[in-house]
């Protein structure tokens, strides 16, 4: 009898659980990752960031809305792409990338936090569902100069540094060397003769 | 003969001359071509900081005139130290090379013209090694030696560091 309690038991918690899972994959769900391109974040140059929403869901996602204030146009400006990308339908098990190229105005530290994803997990659903990117955290936004410092090719201006310096040792050299020759060849002359 | 307030006698035109050739005194026109020459070498390094250290001039021109100034002053003493010990190799170097038929009978003329070679050579070459030396020692010290301090402390120091060691080494004979 306990036997036969345990196993029916067992039984329907194996019923449950397997309802559960299914009810929570049967409609949408949306992954947001956001991710900055760059190498290094400067003053002036551009700043690449892509945003990848998954659907992990089973039903596909309806009036997906993905919104990022991160970027205020008092410290950014926008040079490609939108802080707004919709699409009205991400179907299940599939993924779309957004990009947005923003230039950073000042330096100094700035934090980037979450952009917003909205969506209608199924057609039959009213209620909209929200969702967060992952955050990248505070980064640094260095200096142009030092950048340009430590990272710029500066070929030209080496070889224009050059051309500007020749003259100060070249001059000399040359008025030293011909002065210098031409009693040479008069001291040889001398002792030839 | 001085007197017994101390004046000194009038010198001649020829002692003069001589104590001119052997002092370390320059005329106006070698003083002008050393400072001159001294404030080029010590401004050419303002570019190289503005395009590669990234100091902007609109900022730190106070900075770029000061230390141009001090440097030029310094490398104007070693370009004066070295001429007055090359003119002498240069000058016992010379030996009879600018005696000709007409000279030979002129010993005076012969010394003068000598002399002028000798100060020629030794002012030139001078200027070539002071700059040379100049410019060498900062590269090594604004591209290794102070290679990560500011732009600025780079700048007085490695400038500080060449002018004075040229300085310093014009001293030694």
């Amino acid at each position: 009898m306990k036997c036969v309690i345990f196993l029916l038991c067992a039984l329907l918690a194996n019923v449950v659980y397997s309802e559960t899972v299914v009810d929570e994959l049967e409609d949408a769900k949306l992954l947001v990752a956001k991710n900055v391109l760059n190498n290094y974040i400067v003053e002036g140059l551009n700043l690449t960031i892509k945003y990848t929403v998954h659907n992990i869901g089973s039903s596909p996602a309806l009036n997906v809305k993905l919104q990022d204030e991160n970027f205020p146009a008092e410290y950014f400006e926008y040079a490609s792409g939108f802080s707004v990308a919709q699409w009205a339908r991400i179907p299940p098990k599939s993924n779309v990338d957004h990009v947005v190229i923003v230039s950073p105005k000042m330096p100094g530290m700035f934090n980037l936090t979450s952009a917003v994803v909205t969506y209608l997990p199924s057609e039959k659903a009213s209620k909209v569902q929200t969702g967060y990117s992952t955050e990248l955290g505070e980064v640094y936004i260095q200096r142009l100069s030092d950048y340009n410092r430590r990272y710029a090719s500066q070929t030209l201006n080496w070889i224009l540094f050059i051309i500007i310096a020749s003259p100060s040792i070249l001059i000399p050299f040359f008025l030293w060397k011909s002065s210098t020759n031409k009693y040479q060849k008069s001291k040889k002359a001398k002792k030839s003769n | 003969m001085s007197t017994k307030s101390g004046k000194p006698k009038n010198l001649t035109k020829e002692e003069e001359s001589l104590l001119q050739d052997y002092s370390r005194d320059l005329s106006t026109k070698s003083s002008a071509l050393f400072y001159g020459n001294a404030a080029i070498i010590s401004a050419v390094p303002i570019w190289l900081y503005w395009k590669i250290h990234q100091m902007e001039p609109a900022n730190n021109y106070i900075y770029f005139l000061l230390v141009t100034v001090v440097t030029t002053y310094l490398i104007s003493f070693a370009y004066k130290n070295v001429k007055f010990v090359l003119k002498h190799k240069i000058f016992q170097n010379l030996d009879n090379v600018v005696q000709d038929e007409k000279d030979k009978k002129n010993d005076d003329r012969s010394l003068k013209k000598k002399n002028e070679i000798a100060e020629f050579e030794a002012t030139t070459y001078s200027i070539f090694y002071n700059n040379s030396l100049f410019l060498f020692i900062l590269m090594v010290a604004s591209f290794i030696l102070f290679k990560n301090f500011t732009p600025l402390f780079n700048y007085f120091l490695s400038m500080g560091l060449s002018a004075g060691l040229l300085a310093l080494f014009s001293t030694s004979k």
